[in-house]
């Protein structure tokens, strides 16, 4: 398991999915991406899925879990569904378009 | 150096300048009046209000506007047309300052959410413009800002890193973030890139065409507003749960609600949930109708929703497609947003001042927002008239690329460029003039879905 903060960039084991995380809670947390855990650098071989890959990761959304304690963002997306600690995360509803610029 | 009448930064050259870059004629009357571009720049209010007192902007901002508005009026159909279009295209600069009584020249944006702050190894500008972006803070700063955050936070923290590391990491994170430098001005080939979808001549130009308007806030809506003016049925399409963030209600200055009606009034209202498939099915119908479609959002977003340019446009002869983007369509840069202000120091505008002035300032409100509604405008008209096409705008682009006209700029000369301040501060301390009249909105913008009913009928017929 790796310690990750605000900042630190996750990359799937499985396929494309790219992630920087926002804000999480102090505890230990375990990140996956397509059933096996995400890590801090890029494999140069991608695993194979393990279990479904469910409807994948798109760039650009925010991934929250259901009681919002974490936050993370796709920065690539891919085929594989990105989990904490085996619960699969929800995608952030999209941000209010700004009063002015 | 003083202003020379046959340097590029005129507006008649201008024009003819963008109208060769879409492969049309000049202008056949170039009887235009062509004013001092100091004198134009304090008139149009891009140097702030009250006139003149901030410090000179040494580039010919007001009248690369007058240019494209010049060039959009020489392919208007008739005159009647030409006259519905806004008398001067230097005055769309200051005329959101006007109305919501802000103030330019400044470290922070006439808006309020752009900030230049200094990092290690040089000046950025990050655009804090939507609600949510302070929540990215901390991950930009590997955690060293919590959110909340203030300003005087933030500019402590960004001493300790590089541009290099911050620009890249908040592109990532969806800011809109801008280093202080000088583009290459001579890397600015042409402001527009169009790719046409067939050589075919569109059905007929007698017709006005429907436009389908995705845009919020202002560059893309004065686009539509401008195609409002020359005879075209705008349609304002939004998703219902997420509205034009320019939209203003009664409680609201009545300034604000002035600007927003003359981006959208004469428009007509359509909202759907994009989030349903029943919204999306509604979106995508329109779209198909749609003669021109102007959005400025990521290619990402529309592509997440089943809708893609590149195929509408070529199952349609004739189509128009304006994509207006930050920095231009393509894997490179399409993803990375920007607004007004922080393109405006990506194209060079504030490290200009910094060279001139010894400070990094910004320069005009959202700058690129009213140039690249012009030019837009320009280049969604002509592509109409050309048989339809997809129109890659970046905001970027076009304010670069009227810059790269200045041959100060373009062969760098920062003593000619200083001489040429205080000539225009001479030129502007002698006159008196007055900045331009603020434009009056012909319609008031149409109430949210207000044309539900009508656009949903059409859509039924067809």
């Amino acid at each position: 398991m790796v310690q990750i903060k605000a900042g630190t960039k996750l990359f799937s084991a499985v396929c494309d999915t790219q992630i920087m995380v926002l804000r999480v809670p102090a505890d230990d947390l375990d990140v996956t991406c397509g059933g096996l855990p995400m890590q801090t650098e890029e494999a140069a071989e991608k695993s194979s899925m393990s279990g479904d890959a469910g409807e994948g990761s798109l760039v650009g959304k925010r991934y929250v879990d259901e009681a919002e304690t974490m936050e993370f963002l796709c920065t690539r997306g891919g085929e594989g569904n990105i989990s904490v600690n085996g619960v699969a995360l929800e995608i952030k509803q999209a941000k209010r378009l700004p009063s002015s610029d | 150096m003083s202003f020379q009448h046959n340097e590029k930064a005129n507006a008649v050259n201008y024009a003819h300048t963008l109208l060769a870059g879409l492969n049309l004629p000049p202008l056949s009357d170039s009887t235009f009046l062509d004013i001092h571009p100091a004198i134009n720049n304090v008139r149009s209010g891009v140097q702030g209000f009250p006139q003149g007192k901030n410090k000179i902007i040494p580039v010919a901002l007001a009248n690369y506007a007058d240019g494209a508005l010049l060039a959009l009026k020489s392919i208007a159909r008739n005159h009647t047309v030409k006259n519905n279009l806004p008398e001067s295209g230097a005055s769309l600069l200051g005329e959101r300052m006007a109305l919501f009584n802000t103030q330019t020249g400044q470290t922070v944006s006439a808006g309020g959410s752009c900030h230049l702050l200094k990092s290690r190894d040089g000046y950025l500008a990050i655009n804090l413009a939507r609600d949510e972006d302070t929540d990215l803070l901390p991950a930009l700063t590997n955690g060293k800002v919590s959110a909340p955050t203030d300003k005087k936070m933030l500019e402590n923290i960004f001493k300790e890193f590089c541009i290099e590391d911050l620009i890249p990491r908040g592109r990532d994170l969806g800011l809109a973030i801008a280093p202080v430098t000088l583009p290459d001005y001579n890397s600015f080939d042409n402001w527009v890139d169009v790719s046409c979808s067939s050589p075919s001549q569109r059905p007929s130009t007698s017709t006005s065409p429907l436009v389908v308007d995705l845009s919020s806030l202002w560059a893309g809506p004065l686009t539509g507003s401008l195609l409002a003016s020359l005879g075209a049925e705008v349609i304002k399409v939004e998703s219902r749960t997420r509205l034009d963030g320019a939209r203003r209600n009664e409680n609201d200055p009545a300034g604000e609600r002035e600007f927003y009606n003359l981006m959208n009034g004469g428009k007509k209202s359509f909202t759907c949930d994009f989030t349903t498939q029943k919204g999306r099915q509604q979106l995508l119908k329109l779209i198909e109708c749609a003669d021109i479609v102007i959005e400025s959002s990521r290619p990402r977003a529309l592509r997440q929703l089943g809708i893609h340019a590149e195929k509408l446009v070529a199952e349609k002869p004739g189509k128009v497609w304006l994509s207006l983007t930050a920095y231009g369509r393509g894997a490179a840069t399409e993803n990375i947003i920007g607004f007004g202000d922080d393109i405006g120091v990506a194209a060079g505008l504030s490290a200009l001042m910094e060279i001139i002035h010894g400070h990094p300032l910004f320069v005009g409100d959202a700058i690129a927002d009213p140039l690249g509604g012009l030019h837009g405008a320009l280049a969604a008209w002509s592509c109409w008239i050309n048989g339809g096409g997809l129109i890659n705008l970046a905001l970027y682009k076009v304010l670069g690329f009227a810059l790269s006209q200045d041959p100060l700029l373009r062969d760098f000369n920062k003593n000619d460029l200083i001489r040429r301040t205080s000539d225009w501060a001479n030129e502007i301390n002698m006159s008196g003039e007055n900045p331009y009249p603020i434009r009056k909105a012909s319609k008031p913008a149409p109430l949210p879905g207000q044309h539900n009913e009508e656009v949903l009928r059409k859509l039924d017929a067809l």
